[in-house]
């Protein structure tokens, strides 16, 4: 019971909006049945005499019947409303079986002593993850990152009484393969040799720039810490996670790895190749029972983005002011969150949930509310973003003639 | 009564002249009517679809062509095949656009002498290498390797022709992605990463792009009848192998006609056949569109193609045969298939379950 309590992706509000909408259309197809009926009694009575005798004849009848016989009369609106009534659920049910979850992953429920990986953990939202994961949680957490003076700090800041359930090895995840490898290594054998249960690709670099001022080497250096970075740790901690026999890997993708946005040339490119990796990854690994999860924040308020805020575009951030900025806190909760349901999508906020379900393509489904919540909102969630899509060519446009002014 | 009636359908039109206002193309290329001396580079067009684009362009529509390839005996090949009389109309070079940036800069500009001075108005994308394996199998260095010649080549290519196009005022920009970049699939993770990154790359550049009337086209082709195409099917596993069975196998030149099409209209994406129009639809996401056709047909179709795509994705996770999974073959069998109406699947597909396959044996460190 309490798996089906957390697979309850939505508030209450949400839910009511949907059974809201599924009423107004069932309202609206008995009024459109019933109004049918009466406007086509209504056209031939206008015009037809005879047909009207004809019906005050055939209601006499029923009735004299119906005093007779002490039965109600069965009208033909009410035969119509049930049948379609009865269409519609038939429908639902056999939609329901055979769209359900291909996989369901099972809750975690007790972190306790679960050894997690986290990249990029120094700063920011791996941080966060961390004190979560220590603080809430009492897991075992490892974090990987370049900087030594910030890892340090960050060990000062999290595990102030010496605690040994936290290590910091500074490792580059970009860099080779082997030093990857010896890391987790390492890292396992620290933690008591408890095999890596849930990996968090966090580590990533990002800044807005125009493609023209985008150097050749920029875009190098992006794609190796967003995009191989990623991949090396996963594939290091696999064996581990094969070995238990289970597991859940986080792959930390943004916004902007849902649509492309001006400025973002090499980001949102490595941020796709993330979620392209998520699928067929995903497919291979459905049988291991570890799951994938990918997570799309909004811009969060960490020093990355205060470092991103300096060489900004101006368009990028008129753009990015349309959607608004979280704490790492708030986007750490619901990673972990995500993390322990093991659903594939892990989105923030309206607008997460529009842009996910928009941009949900062949993705696979872990519940049947995340099925119908889907399915509803596409189709508008295309024309939301359409027009959205207009402003944003707008801004790119307007600036320059501005600039040309 | 009548009053109501003619009431309601003006309503009606003001409302839909409103949402047409509102959700009208975001932008709208010309199309190019004439493509005599145009300056099309090619990468990766010593073979395959890349070749058929060269052989279109040079004979059809009697462009000029810059071929950028690797190979060299394949390259020499190519320019025999394709102009016997050595014809000045086109040039191959052998480069290796995934090495570095001036290497790349150096062969553009090359190009651009040659062909007398006339900047590049079409750039296509090609070049790229593609493999199945599952992903345990791949080694680190294969990932980096099919990154780079996927995804930094196309990058390098891009900025080294952007200047001239800005030069010319307009261009076209084509890259060519596969339907492994809409849908991830088994044994693809390398090569579904860097086809997703270059639909990342074409939507973000084209918010840059739009003002200055350069247009960027996806192709997103199924499997295609080339060499490339051969060598990756002896090493395929079965599982990638029946999932791909579920869409056809085209020929390069039907391929290649399409493509020229859609780069001279300027449309965004471009796909082949039901299944690829489908799932175009499907994974549309925030795309720019340039008809208003393309909204409505989005906006309306989605919804039940997400279910149906549902029900294709349970099937490769299962890969079972059975009732509901008819739907899967009829879907499967478009025209665009050179397969017999009743897919090789449906003969191939036996039991195999992704889920609980219990045969295969991994390393475990010790």
């Amino acid at each position: 019971r309490r798996d089906w309590m957390m697979n309850w992706q939505f508030n209450w509000f949400g839910w009511s909006f949907y059974l809201a909408i599924i009423a107004c259309i069932f309202h609206l197809a008995t009024a459109f049945f019933a109004g049918y009926q009466g406007m086509n009694k209504y056209l031939h009575d206008t015009f037809d005499y005879e047909k009207v005798n004809q019906e005050i004849d055939k209601r006499a009848t029923l009735r004299d019947s119906a005093l007779r016989n002490r039965t109600p009369p069965v009208e033909r609106i009410d035969m119509w409303l049930e049948f379609s009534i009865a269409i519609i659920v038939l429908i639902l049910l056999v939609l329901a079986y055979v769209l359900r979850p291909i996989y369901r992953p099972c809750c975690l429920p007790d972190l306790r002593d679960v050894h997690v990986v986290i990249t990029g953990g120094s700063s920011g939202i791996g941080k966060e993850l961390a004190k979560q994961f220590l603080d809430k949680h009492q897991a075992r957490v490892t974090i990987l990152a370049r900087n030594q003076k910030r890892l340090d700090e960050c060990r000062q800041e999290l595990a102030p009484d010496n605690n040994e359930r936290l290590v910091c090895l500074s490792v580059d995840v970009s860099g080779a393969y082997s030093a990857v490898q010896k890391a987790i290594e390492q890292a396992c054998q620290y933690h008591g040799n408890r095999p890596v249960s849930i990996l968090i690709n966090n580590a990533g670099v990002f800044f807005a720039r125009a493609f023209d001022e985008t150097t050749p080497e920029e875009f190098e250096q992006m794609i190796r810490i967003n995009y191989l970075g990623a991949v090396y740790c996963t594939k290091a901690c696999l064996p581990y996670m094969r070995q238990l026999g289970s597991g859940r890997i986080v792959l930390v993708s943004s916004q902007a790895g849902q649509l492309g946005v001006f400025g973002y040339t090499s980001y949102c490119a490595t941020k796709f190749a993330l979620k392209g990796f998520a699928e067929s990854l995903q497919m291979e690994l459905a049988r291991d029972n570890i799951y994938v999860t990918v997570a799309y924040p909004p811009d969060t308020d960490t020093p990355g983005l205060a470092q991103e805020n300096i060489s900004k575009p101006i368009e990028t951030q008129l753009i990015n002011e349309t959607s608004g900025m979280l704490s790492a806190e708030e986007v750490a909760q619901k990673i972990i969150t995500s993390t322990q349901k093991g659903s594939f999508s892990c989105w923030f906020g309206i607008n997460g949930f529009l842009l996910e379900s928009l941009t949900s393509g062949a993705q696979p489904i872990t519940s049947t509310l995340e099925l119908i919540a889907q399915t509803l909102t596409i189709g508008l969630a295309r024309m939301i973003i359409v027009g959205l899509l207009n402003t944003f060519y707008g801004i790119s446009k307007n600036k320059n003639l501005k600039k040309t002014k | 009564m009548l009053l109501t009636i003619i009431l309601s359908c003006i309503g009606a039109l003001f409302v839909l002249t409103i949402l047409i206002y509102l959700y009208r193309p975001i932008y709208r290329p010309k199309y190019l009517d004439d493509l005599y001396d145009c300056h099309v580079i090619i990468t990766g067009g010593s073979s395959g679809i890349g070749k058929e684009l060269a052989r279109q362009l040079l004979h059809e529509h009697g462009a000029r062509v810059t071929i950028l390839a690797r190979n060299r005996e394949r390259l020499e090949e190519c320019r025999r095949d394709l102009t016997p009389n050595s014809s000045d109309r086109l040039l191959c070079l052998s480069v290796d656009i995934s090495q570095s940036y001036e290497q790349v800069d150096k062969a553009v500009q090359q190009s651009i002498r040659h062909h007398l001075d006339k900047p590049v108005d079409i750039l296509i994308n090609n070049a790229a290498i593609f493999f199945a394996r599952p992903f345990h199998q791949t080694k680190p260095e294969e990932f980096e390797e099919m990154m780079r010649i996927n995804y930094l080549g196309s990058i390098y290519c891009t900025q080294a022709c952007l200047p001239s196009m800005r030069r010319r005022g307009s261009g076209r920009i084509v890259l060519l992605s596969s339907q492994a970049g809409q849908l991830g699939v088994f044994g693809y993770t390398s090569y579904c990463s860097t086809k997703f990154a270059l639909r990342g790359l074409a939507e973000s550049l084209q918010m840059e792009l739009a003002r200055e009337n350069i247009y960027i086209t996806m192709v997103f082709p199924p499997d295609t009848d080339t060499p490339g195409f051969k060598e990756e099917n002896k090493s395929k596993p079965r599982e990638t192998q029946m999932i791909n069975e579920t869409s056809g196998v085209l020929t390069a030149d039907v391929v290649a006609k399409k493509i020229i099409r859609a780069t001279r209209q300027g449309s965004f994406t471009c796909s082949y056949g039901l299944n690829g129009a489908l799932l175009t639809c499907l994974t549309c996401g925030a795309q720019p569109v340039t008809t208003i056709s393309g909204i409505i047909g989005q906006s309306l179709f989605t919804n039940l193609l997400r279910l149906i795509m549902l029900r294709v994705i349970n099937s490769f996770y299962k890969l079972k045969v059975g009732v509901i999974s008819l739907l899967v073959f009829c879907y499967g069998s478009s025209n665009c298939s050179a397969t017999p109406l009743v897919p090789g699947v449906m003969v191939a597909c036996c039991e195999a379950d992704l889920c609980n396959n219990a045969n295969v044996n991994y390393q475990v460190p010790t």
